[in-house]
């Protein structure tokens, strides 16, 4: 008897785990873009998913340990990202530096199915964008989340967050248009 | 939106973020198994240690029952003659007696600072690592002392430059 309890927690231990690794092959990835816009280095988004998932697991207790939905995902990450920032400061600044002087080829997105050269540089061009415009483009474009969510997640007004994302754009289009006449000559 | 600018997006969803690392992945898949795992052991009319302590309980009484004979796998059951005994091989390394160990280190060498990608510079230095056993063959009486070199590599965080 105690053999077939003994089991059975097993089985719905491997259960509840499972339904949370599927959510992590789906969303991670998106999470781990924003991870990483907030971070210097891979290592230290991943530290900083790794916090968050814990945090996450604490929400969830209260919904029967569902997997949580995105907006409250990156609402977490969001908040473990700016405990990091504080604990970080400066040590963090200087460690960037180093970081982008050696690994210049360290970059948060694969060009995917787009080739050339313009893709490159468009990939450029939204790692140098500024924290708050990244956000929402990340938000947007990779995350899949509505100008509604994206509002919730950043406390802002849903305006703001539809015009960050197109001021966002106008940004990349002219930073486009500037690599591409300074690599042209 | 303008043309020009949903062009751009379409260009933007072209672009795919890289996904977590396979020892990144291997971490956070591994926090879910202990999270799920201490879910369900607070659920469970039975504390894990209660569990633990059974089975573990379980395992001291199997083995006091192999080790006094009592009828188990290595007995014939059947008769109730002894199953001859493997003859267990002969551990060669446990016959030998350590005298003396020690350990010798070569003078630094072949300082550099390395920088990878996703670490912190570190100071790295080699240096050669000298070991040396001294061993008692019981049987015969004969010191053999075992010499063996290798070199091994030291790092450091760099706190300032």
């Amino acid at each position: 008897m105690w053999h077939c309890l003994y089991v059975a927690m097993v089985h719905r231990a491997n259960q509840l785990a499972r339904t949370w690794k599927d959510w992590l092959s789906t969303d991670g990835g998106k999470l781990l873009l924003y991870a990483r816009q907030r971070t210097s280095s891979l290592q230290d988004a991943e530290d900083l998913l790794q916090d968050a998932l814990i945090r996450l697991w604490g929400y969830q207790a209260e919904r029967k340990y569902r997997p949580p939905d995105l907006p409250l995902a990156y609402s977490v990450l969001r908040l473990c990202a700016m405990d990091h920032g504080r604990k970080t400061g400066r040590r963090d600044r200087k460690h960037r530096k180093i970081v982008e002087f050696h690994a210049y080829d360290d970059h948060w997105l694969d060009h995917g199915a787009e080739e050339g050269e313009e893709a490159e540089l468009l990939r450029d061009s939204v790692e140098s964008l500024s924290e708050k415009l990244r956000e929402v483009i990340g938000m947007k474009i990779w995350g899949g989340l509505t100008f509604a969510q994206i509002a919730e997640v950043l406390k802002i007004s849903q305006n703001t967050a539809a015009s960050r994302y197109r001021y966002a754009l106008e940004q990349l289009q002219k930073k486009l248009f500037y690599l591409k006449e300074a690599r042209n000559g | 939106m303008d043309d020009p600018l949903h062009e751009l997006e379409k260009k933007l969803e072209r672009l795919v973020p890289y996904g977590l690392s396979d020892q990144g992945r291997d971490r956070l898949e591994g926090t879910i198994d202990e999270l799920a795992a201490e879910v369900e052991a607070a659920r469970s009319p039975w504390p894990w240690q209660r569990l633990s302590g059974i089975a573990a309980a379980i395992a001291v009484v199997a083995t006091v029952l192999v080790v006094s004979g009592i009828p188990g796998p290595g007995r014939d059951n059947a008769t109730g003659r002894e199953a001859p005994a493997e003859v267990p091989v002969a551990d060669v390394e446990s016959e030998m007696e350590r005298l003396e160990y020690r350990r010798e280190f070569g003078d630094p060498k072949d300082h550099r600072i390395v920088v990878t990608r996703f670490n912190e510079p570190m100071h790295s230095w080699n240096y050669k690592v000298r070991e040396v056993e001294l061993i008692l063959d019981p049987v015969t009486g004969l010191r053999v002392e075992l010499v063996t070199e290798h070199e091994e590599e030291v790092r450091t965080a760099v706190t300032s430059f």
